[in-house]
């Protein structure tokens, strides 16, 4: 669950607090629960909503994109030195900023089916669309990000290249 | 219907949005204006490359149906789909999970080899995995879920409350006897110890203060005192020793006569199981046959213990 709040917003802190609230929610709501429904629909229900609320509150407020770079000092790295540690760092921080780009339905997406492995029946049961329409989310969410990834990737090399 | 209004509402009628009269207009228009009928087309092609599965052959039927010719087509279609930078694009998309048709891949590919930006994007697309892993996973921490549970269940009871919850449960009362009797029992054994040594310390004052055979005298006394005062408190003791002993003797047997059961069951010596069966039930039923005693014509019991 707490990953499931970084993914969508992106910061450790707002993650902490996210998931906090979408545990609190759960509990408030354990007396709506029917007993036979797949628990883990109902529990990616009650934090969905939430993280897209936060998302779109976020995006509305414009206190996105820059997450700073000390976010992503503590990566666990697996000694394959100090070059490819930078360039994990590098990717980390493209991939987040390309991450802040999206929409909250193509965050959404991409969180659940890329992030959280779950099957295009559990998707399109939980957003309450068809199959067809779950896929074509996903693929258009890909590419949104792939061409976000390629601009912020432009975009480090440049200012490296400036030394900023 | 002027090209311009037929513009405006190009998207909705597209889109089966319009009402029925402004519909039938629409079609008065298309159908009269080729201009109109090439924008239909176009809009149709870019409306369909946003929707998977949708066929070139009703592109093209639509487009005979208009009277256009063949190669406007295919230029129109060149033009919106197969060589279009958007359109490659979605097609990588979707190619991403499943193969996407042979005919389109064939265009992508054509596509591909002139377009560095999305040969480009292709890489990226495919890379995506590495990239996801880029993304930390974090951990929930001790600090993390204490913050949940503080949330959700409330800040975390103290002593007091402990208590307060334990009292108010229905065992409580037993819990409480249990924690007395042993807490009694600690301060019982206390106690000895500290009888013996007051009454020590009382003999040898009287000893130097009375003398040697009154401090007997007393001594005797005090001695006789105490022992039918300790008596008294070392006989329930002594009585649960022995049940505590019984009890154990009986665990011990039963548990010797279920290993001997056990191993008997394991070699298939069912005789000596039934023997060892037989003597478990002898050995349950013993202490209850036991007191019974026959009973004479008047129907009481032979003898009737004395009871003070």
């Amino acid at each position: 669950m707490l990953n499931l709040a970084y993914q969508f917003c992106g910061n450790r802190e707002e993650a902490r607090d996210l998931a906090q609230d979408i545990f609190v929610r759960l509990y408030q709501s354990l007396e709506h629960y029917q007993v036979g429904r797949s628990y883990m629909t109902w529990m990616y229900s009650i934090a969905r909503n939430l993280c897209i609320d936060h998302y779109r509150k976020r995006r509305k407020d414009r206190r996105v994109v820059d997450t700073p770079v000390e976010e992503y000092h503590d990566l666990p790295s697996e000694d394959h030195g100090p070059e490819h540690q930078v360039m994990e760092r590098e990717r980390a921080e493209i991939i987040q900023r390309a991450l802040d780009t999206l929409g909250a339905a193509s965050r959404e997406a991409i969180v659940m089916k890329d992030f959280q492995n779950l099957s295009l029946e559990e998707m399109a049961n939980l957003l309450g669309v068809p199959i067809g329409t779950v896929k074509s989310r996903i693929s258009r969410a890909r590419v949104e990000l792939g061409k976000a990834i390629l601009r912020f990737e432009r975009l480090t090399t440049a200012e490296v290249s400036h030394g900023v | 219907m002027a090209c311009s209004d037929f513009r405006r509402d190009l998207r909705a009628y597209l889109q089966g949005e319009l009402s029925e009269p402004r519909f039938g207009e629409m079609v008065e228009h298309e159908a009269s204006c080729a201009e109109c009928r090439l924008l239909v087309l176009e809009a149709s092609a870019n409306q369909s490359a946003d929707e998977p599965g949708v066929e070139r052959a009703s592109l093209r039927s639509r487009a005979r149906a208009g009277g256009e010719p063949d190669a406007t087509f295919e230029a129109l279609l060149a033009r919106t789909t197969g060589d279009d930078c958007g359109y490659v694009e979605r097609r990588l998309g979707e190619g991403l999970d499943e193969p996407i048709d042979l005919d389109l891949a064939r265009r992508v590919t054509v596509h591909l080899a002139d377009c560095a930006r999305c040969r480009r994007l292709r890489d990226v697309l495919e890379e995506l995995p590495v990239w996801y892993r880029a993304v930390p996973l974090l951990r929930a921490d001790r600090a993390f879920t204490k913050e949940v549970l503080q949330r959700t269940l409330g800040p975390e009871p103290g002593f007091f409350d402990v208590l307060r919850a334990w009292w108010r449960k229905p065992e409580s009362l037993w819990e409480a006897a249990v924690v007395c009797g042993m807490l009694t029992f600690l301060m019982f054994g206390k106690s000895w110890s500290t009888v013996r040594d007051v009454r020590g310390r009382t003999e040898q004052v009287i000893a130097a203060q009375v003398g040697i055979n009154s401090a007997d005298a007393l001594s005797s006394g005090i001695n006789s005192t105490y022992d039918h005062a300790l008596g008294a408190f070392s006989a329930p003791a002594r009585i649960l020793a022995e049940r505590w002993n019984g009890l154990r003797t009986l665990v011990v047997q039963a548990s010797s006569s279920m290993e001997r059961a056990g191993k008997d069951l394991r070699t298939g010596d069912y005789e000596a199981l039934l023997r060892d069966l037989n003597l478990m039930r002898g050995a349950n039923e013993a202490p209850q046959e036991s007191p019974s005693a026959p009973a004479d014509s008047t129907g009481r019991g032979a003898h009737v213990p004395e009871t003070r």
